[in-house]
């Protein structure tokens, strides 16, 4: 392999190493924020009779 | 990608990723437009490698401060949010680490003839990134939050102790690892010009507000996580405090529970 073919596979290692991370982190956000609001939409129908809707 | 940008620290947020992504570009364009090909004895064109693989160090170094610190703070004070950022942070800079170890074997193959030397530099590193790898599955395979949060305070005490062995191993031991720029010369003084220095630099920088910009990021999605941790554990015990005084965006680093008066200490996902 020459060597601006390993300077691009290093380089491209970098890059897609962190938007890979970027991906992993976004993924994880939009699960939580639909776990946030199916735990909100519950809480808005609690069983207690403790609903925030007046 | 929409990644943690909400809420009122949310044009800080972007402004912070536009000025890493920015920083990146120009970095970039420096790098290959402006640094000059090193001689052949340090890889001419690869030792452009060395624009991201010691910015990358740097960045792992500052990370596992950060998790040094702050775990330090945890310890004294018992403040979710210090352990949230510990967390954040020894994530983070098992990630650039990574690159570290990466980037360096893919420059030592060709110059070297070898991905891997058993010299301190690179043992030391290798350990570094072992140490901080078993601080994240501590976390990740912990059954008792409170527990483990001190537990991994006190792994990220003692793991920081091999920052310095891995920078200074170059000076301490004889190792093969290039000491100092890449293409130091034989009296310890660098042999980089104007243009390499600049775009080292600005390699430096670029990396440095990459990484804080996902630090930010990451402490927001540890918040995020806290907050869903706590409205789990209030459904369970079927004492869900009212809409009207709960959700809401969490800050970053922000005690979990203070909305609600829940437990601070929560596992995080």
């Amino acid at each position: 392999m020459s060597d601006i073919a390993w300077l691009f596979v290093a380089f491209a290692v970098v890059w897609v190493a962190i938007g890979g991370y970027l991906v992993t982190i976004g993924s994880r956000q939009r699960r939580l924020e639909a776990r946030l609001r199916d735990l909100d939409a519950r809480s808005g129908s609690d069983p207690h009779g403790r609903s925030a809707s007046p | 990608m929409a990644i943690a940008s909400g809420g009122r620290s949310g044009a800080a947020f972007r402004y912070l990723a536009v000025a890493a992504w920015a920083s990146v570009a120009v970095a970039l364009g420096l790098i290959f437009f402006v640094a000059r090909e090193a001689v052949d004895a340090m890889g001419g064109q690869l030792q452009r490698i060395f624009y991201v693989h010691v910015p990358a160090a740097w960045v792992a170094y500052i990370a596992f401060a950060i998790v040094f610190i702050a775990s330090i703070a945890y310890l004294r004070t018992g403040a979710r949010r210090w352990d949230l950022l510990a967390h954040a942070s020894a994530e983070l800079g098992v990630v650039f680490c990574s690159l570290v170890l990466i980037t360096g074997p893919i420059w030592a193959r060709p110059v070297w003839g070898t991905w891997w030397q058993w010299d301190a530099r690179l043992t030391s590193a290798l350990v570094l990134w072992l140490t901080y790898v078993g601080y994240l599955l501590l976390r990740a395979l912990a059954t008792d939050p409170r527990r483990v949060g001190r537990l991994a305070a006190v792994l990220g005490i003692v793991g920081f102790v091999d920052v310095p062995i891995v920078h200074f191993s170059v000076l301490w031991w004889r190792t093969l690892h290039p000491s100092g720029p890449a293409v130091g010369n034989a009296s310890g003084g660098s042999t980089l010009g104007a243009p390499e220095l600049v775009a080292f630099f600005s390699a430096l920088i670029a990396f440095t507000l990459l990484f804080a910009w996902l630090l930010a990021v990451r402490v927001r999605l540890g918040g995020l996580a806290d907050r869903v941790t706590e409205l789990e554990i209030a459904h369970e015990m079927g004492a869900v405090a009212p809409a009207a005084a709960g959700p809401r965006s969490p800050r970053p680093g922000e005690v979990a529970g203070a909305a609600t008066g829940a437990s601070p200490h929560l596992a995080e996902r």
